[in-house]
């Protein structure tokens, strides 16, 4: 009797093992998370093939973050491209001479989309295909007593961050003379957490994306010191994104964003060199997601067009592409 | 011997089990009966704390349908009085999430959120708003077709430690479940016999919310902030706007500590059940330092939805300082982290050559603002509707189910006089069949051993072929 207990329960334990092989579709096999540029780009040309409601490009800093990465990944953009780019900015540009959120859905003027309009234009070697006095003039206009600038008119003042994409804005028209860099400069600094980096809100605690905007605001308008240079440099390397900081513990995550802030903080002071490229490239392998070849902004987020970028920046300054 | 003989019978024994449970061997012995269960949403988020403010409580929703397969024509069974349809979710029991000191604090905090809401029942068992509990009955509901449900039970992702615990703690604890396994069976209330079973995904997950905010407390000069700063500087920006009001100097328990402040108080949210927003519970406090007076507490005309995305797409500090554009950022707050909910058939496909994204259903963000259909959130009027890609004869059924919320294809239904719900064969939206999660296509598999929506004839109809094929919609 027990023999054939035994038997009869070998018999229901193979079956009830073969069972479920013959019908999972998916193994719970973790993919290989290593970085496939070639999908990378097939990813970015998705967004750009886009044209239902999305009309690619539907904003300026999505056409910069395409045009930026076509570029970088080496792929060029195609003629058929660059004129619809250059079309749906052209389509930005507002009376007030500032660049709207979109060719289809912007209302106002305002600096961060007038930044990605220029820059992206920039790269397309395009910048004569809009109305560059009236976009200078429009900056000018949100230029505040304290030298700070405003992000748009109706706003009731600056900040660090909308003054950085102002006066980027008005180095990639050739219009810095226009400003009186003494007063931006001073104001950039009130931003200056000491023997730091910059933070986003005056005299709080410094941020890689902070103390980004700062340094290329004060490069472009000559006020870069080598002590600021040096501070700038160190808390870069006491960041986690630095790779160096191998033993220590933080409550939130890690950002694509902040590393690519990190990254172009450093390439801009000539720095790059300081940090762990090995660690920091595990940081950004990490956020790929193979199932499209994008990246995630941060560990365990999905895809999206900005963090894709961001990862393309940063392997760009990490020379890994 | 015995030993291993006893052990080799336990072991069997599990797996039988376990093969009854996914419906793989018919509990009743018969073909004669199927059941089918969806999530209505394919996931629904949750806070993972409720100290200080809540967006979304546990509240997940069911639905199912049964047939009974005969001589003749399939019948939808729909006799309340002969049949019940329960439910039970596997990893989510009372014992599991009383010992869960997450949802210990959606306990402690769901009285102060919802006052007068009790998240135990007399008979001793965790409820969630609408009384439902973790295991049991699902209703009778009829429209064009008829179906059971369960509206608002109160599941939570949990810490199974296995390789399931994908999610991404965004308060930095262990990483949780966010699919759980549901389970539905017919039984004969009668005899009590179990007609049929199967098996379905419970999906539940925390988005990306608190995650950003304890980074944005990090820029307000907080080193290693903690909840309640991150609520405090949030509340100082939410001061900042129209409405005057900085919401972390609102006590609503008297306690002397800001909320916990529901959202759906002041900003009307369908989601919540609710047709216009209640207001903030009398007999709440102005905390000292508050520059706003009680007269500023009152209802938004703006949904909680417009203001919500509104504001993070357009504030110029947001756009200047994080994301010049985050229309297409989806998974930034939605879940998201380590989930990625949207998981369905439409991953795999393409349109023009491209991946299909949220934003090509649904519109991206600066699109959906800008033609208003934050106005109108979780409704068929703003929701996409398959029809657009798919065409007429493709898309939504012709039957209606009126559900007053939700886009047509959770209101819709088909096939033979429209009496199954589109979400029966599908699936759940965002976990449309097949499905690149393996628990989404478990129930078809089941059913017709092929993950891809229902299409084997022979599922309901007796004596008709086994060949998957696309069944008239």
């Amino acid at each position: 009797m027990k023999k054939y207990l035994s038997v009869v329960t070998a018999v229901l334990m193979l079956l009830s093992l073969c069972a479920p092989s013959a019908y999972a579709t998916k193994n719970a096999v973790e993919p290989t998370k290593r970085i496939d540029l070639s999908l990378t780009l097939k990813y970015i040309q998705g967004w750009s093939a886009r044209d239902k409601w999305d009309k690619f490009p539907e904003s300026p800093s999505f056409a910069y973050y395409n045009t930026y990465s076509f570029i970088a990944l080496g792929a060029g953009v195609s003629p058929e491209l660059k004129e619809r780019i250059v079309a749906a900015i052209r389509a930005c540009q507002m009376k007030d001479g500032g660049f709207s959120a979109g060719p289809d859905h912007g209302t106002e003027s305002n600096t961060i989309f007038t930044y990605y309009s220029l820059a992206t234009l920039n790269l397309l070697n395009a910048m004569d295909s809009i109305d560059r006095d009236k976009a200078a003039s429009y900056v000018r206009s949100l230029i505040q007593k304290d030298g700070s600038i405003k992000a748009k008119t109706a706003d009731a003042g600056a900040t660090l961050s909308t003054t950085y994409y102002g006066i980027a804005s008005l180095g990639l028209l050739n219009a810095l003379d226009t400003v009186d860099k003494k007063s931006v400069i001073a104001y950039i600094n009130t931003y200056r957490e000491g023997r730091k980096g910059y933070c986003l809100i005056q005299g709080k605690i410094s941020m890689p994306g902070a103390t980004f905007m700062a340094v290329k605001s004060l490069s472009l308008l000559g006020g870069m010191t080598p002590a600021i240079r040096t501070e700038v440099v160190n808390y870069l390397k006491s960041t986690r994104y630095s790779g160096l900081m191998k033993n220590n513990t933080y409550k939130t995550l890690p950002s694509i964003a902040d590393m690519a802030a990190v990254l172009d903080t450093l390439a801009e002071v000539s720095s790059l060199r300081v940090i762990d490229n090995r660690s920091a490239y595990q940081f950004i392998e990490s956020l790929y997601i193979p199932e499209n070849g994008g990246f995630g902004p941060e560990p365990g987020l999905g895809t999206t067009p900005p963090s894709t970028y961001h990862a393309v920046l940063c392997l760009q300054k990490l020379g890994r592409l | 011997m015995k030993k291993k003989f006893f052990v080799s019978g336990i072991i069997a024994l599990i797996l039988i089990c376990s093969l009854a449970v996914t419906g793989l061997v018919g509990a009743a012995g018969k073909n004669s009966y199927s059941v089918m269960a969806t999530n209505d949403l394919g996931m629904h988020c949750v806070c993972p704390t409720f100290d200080y403010v809540m967006v979304l409580p546990p509240f997940n929703t069911f639905r199912a349908q049964a047939f009974l397969k005969g001589s003749g024509e399939p019948q939808v069974i729909s006799d309340a009085m002969k049949y019940r349809v329960a439910y039970s979710i596997l990893e989510n029991t009372d014992s599991i999430l009383t010992s869960d000191q997450r949802y210990q604090n959606w306990m402690t905090n769901s009285k102060k959120l919802f006052p007068g809401f009790n998240p135990v029942n007399s008979a001793g068992r965790i409820q969630g708003l609408t009384g439902a509990t973790l295991s049991g009955n699902m209703q009778p509901m009829s429209g064009s077709g008829a179906w059971w449900e369960v509206k608002g039970v109160p599941v939570f992702p949990v810490v199974t430690g296995t390789s399931r615990d994908i999610m991404t703690d965004p308060l930095g604890g262990p990483n949780r479940t966010p699919y759980l396994t549901g389970q539905v069976q017919l039984i004969d209330k009668t005899t009590n016999k179990v007609l049929a079973m199967n098996t379905f995904t419970v999906p539940v997950a925390n988005g990306g919310c608190c995650g950003c905010h304890l980074k944005l407390a990090e820029s307000y000069g907080y080193a290693n902030p903690t909840s309640l700063q991150s609520f405090q500087v949030m509340g100082m920006l939410h001061g900042k706007n129209s409405s005057g009001v900085d919401i972390s100097k609102l006590d609503v328990d008297g306690d002397g500590v800001p909320g916990p402040i529901r959202c759906s108080w002041c900003h009307l949210d369908p989601a919540m059940g609710e047709t216009v927003a209640p207001g903030v519970p009398a007999g709440y406090k102005i905390l000292p330092g508050a520059t706003f007076t009680s007269s500023q507490v009152k209802t938004s005309q703006y949904t909680f939805s417009d203001v919500l995305h509104r504001f993070h797409a357009q504030d110029s500090v947001v756009l200047s300082s994080y994301d010049p554009n985050i229309a297409k950022n989806c998974y930034d707050c939605h879940p998201g982290n380590g989930v990625n909910c949207y998981r369905d058939t439409h991953t795999t496909k393409t349109i023009n050559g491209h991946g299909i994204w949220c934003t090509d259903c649904h519109g991206d963000l600066n699109y959906r603002i800008a033609t208003h259909q934050m106005d109108q959130p979780w409704s068929d009027k703003t929701l996409p509707k398959c029809s657009n890609c798919h065409g007429t004869g493709n898309g939504e059924g012709n039957g209606w189910l009126n559900l007053g919320i939700f886009g047509s294809f959770l209101n819709s239904s088909g096939h033979h006089d429209n009496k199954v719900l589109c979400s029966t064969c599908h699936g759940s939206p965002h976990g449309l069949n097949p499905s690149t999660l393996a628990l989404d296509n478990q129930q078809n598999i089941n059913l017709q051993n092929d993950p891809r929506a229902i299409g084997k004839c022979s599922v309901c109809h007796s004596g008709k072929n086994s060949t998957w094929n696309k069944p008239p919609h």
